[in-house]
């Protein structure tokens, strides 16, 4: 996303949650969920950036913890541009101590083969590191439960399982 | 699913640019009507989000999102997190728009 950007959020007048975001008279916006994510549309303000033309930031606050073992999380792909509809769209992510066990279904429901890989955890910064066939896939976690990969068209967005 | 959501729709290709939107139940046919959060007019009324049966505890496998074309199946999960106190549900979604050419992936959390 190149160097670093300097701006200011105003609350909306009609929904608290709401915000919007100006840098050097480019505008973007944003939503918040208290302690929890706050959602960013960039809008203009990644204008001649590389990377996505049109990107979406879901961020956590970093709250300094590791996953449990034991721990589910349901998930859907954040797709790219190419993404397709037999690829992977949604799914379940197990932990244990050092392994994903990844089941995943394509839009039409369609399961997928299943994926483990090996995994460790920065409890600093609560991100894990994903060892994949292709490569490590970076995921940051938040205590209330959500994470968001970085892993292309593998890329998902989840939170914790409810109890069932 | 009875307060205010809001979020993006996000569509990742040069045509179709992610739109800030909101949504809430009643006042139209769906269980999700859209509306637009901003006054500077994103494309979001008329918009409407059937999520379907909850398949499993979280999870909705048949749904179908109208924003000018009707785009389904829809797929969206769902989860609630505790904020000072409060029950707010988060939703996440995927679905392709034929018609556009583009993934869909509205991410929407409750005000």
């Amino acid at each position: 996303m190149g160097g670093s950007n300097n701006g200011t959020f105003t609350v909306d007048a009609t929904f608290n949650n709401l915000l919007t975001l100006r840098s050097f008279g480019n505008v973007g916006t944003a939503v918040e969920m208290p302690g929890t994510q706050l959602l960013v549309n960039p809008g203009a303000l990644l204008t001649g950036a590389t990377g996505s033309a049109n990107p979406v930031a879901p961020v956590f606050q970093q709250s300094g913890f590791s996953p449990s073992s034991g721990t589910n999380y349901r998930f859907v792909t954040t797709p790219k541009a190419d993404w397709a509809t037999t690829q992977r769209a949604y799914g379940t992510v197990s932990l244990t101590a050092s392994t994903v066990t990844i089941n995943s279904f394509d839009l039409t429901g369609k399961a997928l083969m299943p994926e483990v890989d090996s995994y460790t955890c920065d409890s600093t910064n609560s991100v894990l590191t994903v060892t994949t066939a292709k490569g490590s896939v970076f995921v940051a976690t938040s205590l209330q439960g959500l994470f968001q990969a970085a892993a292309g068209n593998g890329a998902a967005v989840s939170f914790k399982q409810r109890a069932t | 699913m009875a307060g205010t959501f809001l979020g993006v729709i996000y569509q990742p290709n040069t045509l179709n640019q992610p739109h800030t939107v909101g949504f809430v139940p009643g006042g139209c046919a769906a269980a999700l009507c859209g509306f637009d959060p901003l006054s500077a007019g994103q494309p979001s009324n008329g918009m409407t989000l059937s999520p379907g049966a909850e398949s499993q505890s979280g999870l909705f496998t048949n749904g179908t999102l109208v924003d000018t074309n009707t785009i389904s199946p829809f797929v969206m999960v769902a989860s609630i997190v505790v904020i000072n106190g409060a029950n707010k549900v988060v939703l996440y979604g995927i679905s392709f728009d034929a018609t556009a050419n583009t993934p869909v992936a509205p991410l929407l959390l409750e005000e």
